[in-house]
């Protein structure tokens, strides 16, 4: 079901458990660099597909997906109790959807932002990869240490 | 600087002092370092986070992560939400990383909950400071004693 560890002890996941992760959640967050500096918003996600849509009022985020410009996406979970997590990042590319089907056909589905104004712009991220990393838990037990050791 | 509160009673979105963004990101410990990459998304990695006045420490292997950042400008995001209010706040640091000597952090228990060596610690010294905040609409009593 993984793929193994990489050098820092984390286990690989594999495409389809990041996308299930992903869409069994639906907080996010958006990476992207606007004007050299890096920035990261949170947003309210579906999965749809292998691609991940959200709703936006215009602003960076929309300006970014007129110019195609590469994006990450990326969800993670911690649990304080285990102090285990999860993290998974998409890479990608994002657009506005523009069709006018699409747009209906993604209006019908759950997909909600909880900030307030006119989030009617849908902005869709076309995936190139996806990598998902989780602690172990008990990690320091299992004899896995950074290095691959 | 907030949306103005109008007679709307829905959430508005307020835009936070840098003040009240340190101490919000003072109160979490968990948070995403964004990293830019030359004409590649960046790398957004969550870390283990404590605070120092207004530096952000946390622990890195000698890896990717550091290596990335250096001369690299760095993002922190921290954020927190109530799926039941449907609110919540979002707060983007950007800066200068480097990474700290031991003086520097010595002082400090930082935290991390990926095993291995984490001998490494990396301060990111804040620039710009921006937070958000949804605002749900206040419960009012009206002068009629009642709701």
């Amino acid at each position: 079901m993984v793929s193994g560890h990489d050098e820092h002890g984390l286990i690989r996941m594999e495409d389809d458990e990041c996308w299930e992760f992903l869409a069994g959640h639906s907080l996010g967050r958006v990476g992207l660099v606007h004007l050299d500096e890096p920035m990261v918003f949170p947003v309210n996600y579906l999965v749809d597909g292998r691609s991940v849509v959200f709703r936006t009022a215009p602003g960076t985020k929309l300006a970014m997906a007129g110019t195609a410009g590469p994006v990450v996406f990326e969800v993670d979970e911690a649990t304080e109790l285990f102090e285990t997590g999860t993290s998974v990042m998409v890479q990608g590319t994002m657009h506005e959807v523009m069709s006018g089907v699409e747009k209906d056909r993604l209006a019908k589905l759950p997909l909600h932002a909880w900030a307030p104004g006119d989030r009617d712009h849908i902005i869709r991220i076309e995936p190139d990869g996806v990598s998902g990393r989780q602690i172990p838990l008990h990690h320091q037990d299992d004899g896995v240490t950074a290095d691959g050791g | 600087m907030s949306t103005p509160a109008d007679d709307r009673s829905g959430p508005t979105l307020e835009v936070m002092s840098r003040e009240e963004c340190f101490q919000l990101v003072a109160s979490l410990s968990i948070g995403r370092v964004a990293v830019g990459r030359h004409e590649e998304p960046p790398l957004v990695v969550p870390v283990n986070y404590v605070l120092d006045g207004e530096v952000i420490v946390f622990r890195s292997d000698p890896g990717t992560k550091v290596l990335a950042l250096r001369e690299q400008p760095i993002s922190f995001q921290v954020d927190f939400v109530d799926p039941f209010h449907q609110t919540g706040w979002s707060v983007l640091v950007t800066g200068v990383a480097y990474e700290a000597t031991p003086v520097e952090v010595e002082h400090l228990t930082v935290e991390s909950w990926v095993g291995g060596d984490k001998e490494h610690c990396v301060r990111v010294m804040p620039m710009t400071v921006s937070g958000r905040r949804i605002r749900l609409p206040e419960i009012r009593m009206s002068d009629r004693g009642y709701l």
